[in-house]
């Protein structure tokens, strides 16, 4: 198996997920190893403690407590690692007594060895916290079992599958969310401009036409039984100012008045001439304060 | 093949977003240009028991924030005599309840030098329009492609196509 650590828990999860658990309970119980790939040509074997350089095909042996040491820092992954974590694990675990002048000196060993392999700054000082491994540089790992059963995945080449999935996975997620996002906004955006777009709509009031042809709609509902009065009332200011209704116009109408009273009142006829597109050109209106009934 | 880094991802994502709003304001915002229309209109009114005819244009010049103006140009008959109009009655939109309808207060009327009409009878024209406390409600009603209904506070007032 072959993984790219971020984490030292990314690690555990990525393991779990992929029902590698028994695989690291393998590990765990010493029927297994670690090996780790540092800056890519640089391998780190836990099993003996020796660090190989593909390249130049060098081996070194690090004594047991620079073994442990970089054993611990590589298994953190990337986090900051404190002083007394790596003396706890390292020296007090085991029986030994560590001191920060045994942490720096085969730190000191631990980086000399990476940086004659060319690895340089791989192990970073962060002042009064600890330590933490360079993020630019490269770290996977190889978990390897002696077992038949577990050959094909342990002993396996490189494999960025379960990476690339990963990465699927989360770009996949993203889009999701994206596209969430952009539905909201939608919505967000149709109900601000909602009056805009129901703003060109309107009822349809009651339209008729003449026995000329020229098309009348009223501005507001009537009963059927005001239509015969309403006809004969536009024709009449129809007349009067000279309006020459056929199918090329429309006359807009209204009142407005008590039905109780003998007359129109405020009363509109709006004479619209119309091109061939039937779009109004021009609308000449007739307005009465008191159109009288006559 | 074309690898999706996250900064990538968001940063198209902005870019994105930008283009959706960019596309909104150009589709919607069209609508803040100014609303100009025209429409002949002939008032017949009484004033004092006497008939006053008036014959104007009407162009009406709207902002999208409901602020405009209607200018008043043409003549009025009142008592034998001929009158020429040509005033401006300005507006600022004091609420505007959505793209049709809007409270207006009158920020002024300015009278032109040629306009000879006065004012008590070119105040019977505005009293239709304003009845009192120069607050006025305006709704404007799309008839079809580009003639518009303009209904004041008393009753329907003109029809005027849009230019």
């Amino acid at each position: 198996m072959y993984q790219r650590i971020t984490k030292c828990n990314e690690i555990l999860s990525v393991l779990l997920k992929q029902n590698y658990a028994k695989l690291l309970e393998i590990v765990t119980n010493n029927e297994g190893h670690m090996i780790y790939i540092i800056d890519g040509n640089i391998s780190f074997d836990t099993n003996d403690y020796t660090i190989h350089h593909s390249d130049i095909n060098e081996i070194i042996k690090l004594t047991i407590p620079a073994g442990r040491l970089l054993e611990t820092l590589l298994g953190y992954g990337y986090g900051v690692i404190s002083r007394e974590y790596l003396l706890e694990f390292v020296w007090d675990r085991h029986g030994l007594r560590g001191s920060n002048n045994n942490l720096n000196q085969y730190l000191s060993i631990i980086r000399k060895i990476l940086a004659d392999f060319g690895c340089e700054s791989f192990i970073m000082t962060i002042p009064k916290i600890g330590v933490k491994l360079n993020e630019e540089v490269p770290l996977y790992i190889i978990i390897k079992s002696e077992g038949n059963v577990y050959n094909d995945i342990t002993l396996g080449l490189p494999n960025n599958k379960n990476e690339s999935d990963s990465s699927k996975k989360s770009i996949k997620g993203f889009i999701v969310k994206l596209v969430l996002m952009l539905m909201l906004i939608s919505i967000f955006l149709f109900f601000s401009f909602y009056n805009y777009l129901v703003a060109i709509k309107r009822d349809k009031n009651i339209s008729f036409e003449m026995s000329d042809g020229c098309n009348i709609e009223l501005l507001r509902g009537f009963s059927m039984a005001e239509i015969p009065g309403i006809k004969k009332q536009i024709t009449k200011i129809i007349k009067n100012n000279n309006f020459v209704c056929n199918t090329k116009s429309i006359i807009y109408f209204d009142y407005y008045t008590s039905s109780g009273t003998k007359d129109f009142g405020r009363t509109l006829l709006s004479f619209c001439s119309l091109d061939d597109n039937k779009k109004a050109t021009l609308c000449n209106n007739i307005y009465y304060d008191n159109w009288m009934l006559k | 093949m074309i690898t999706f880094t996250r900064n990538k991802l968001i940063f198209g994502f902005f870019l994105l977003i930008t283009f959706v709003f960019s596309i909104s304001y150009y589709l919607f915002m069209g609508y803040e240009k100014p609303f100009v229309c025209n429409g002949f209109v002939r008032y017949e009114i009484d004033i004092r028991f006497k008939e006053a005819i008036f014959n104007v244009s009407q162009n009406v010049f709207l902002k999208g924030n409901g602020d405009g103006s209607i200018i008043f140009s043409g003549s009025v008959l009142y008592d034998k005599n001929n009158y020429k109009v040509n005033r401006r009655l300005s507006f600022s939109s004091k609420r505007k309840y959505d793209e049709s309808m809007m409270t207006n207060y009158v920020s002024g009327i300015h009278k032109s030098v040629s306009d000879s009409t006065p004012d008590y009878i070119f105040n019977a024209l505005i009293s239709e329009i304003i009845p009192a406390d120069n607050i006025f409600t305006l709704q404007i009603v799309p008839l079809d492609n580009n003639s518009y209904l303009f209904k004041g506070p008393l009753s329907n007032l003109f029809v005027c196509v849009e230019r």
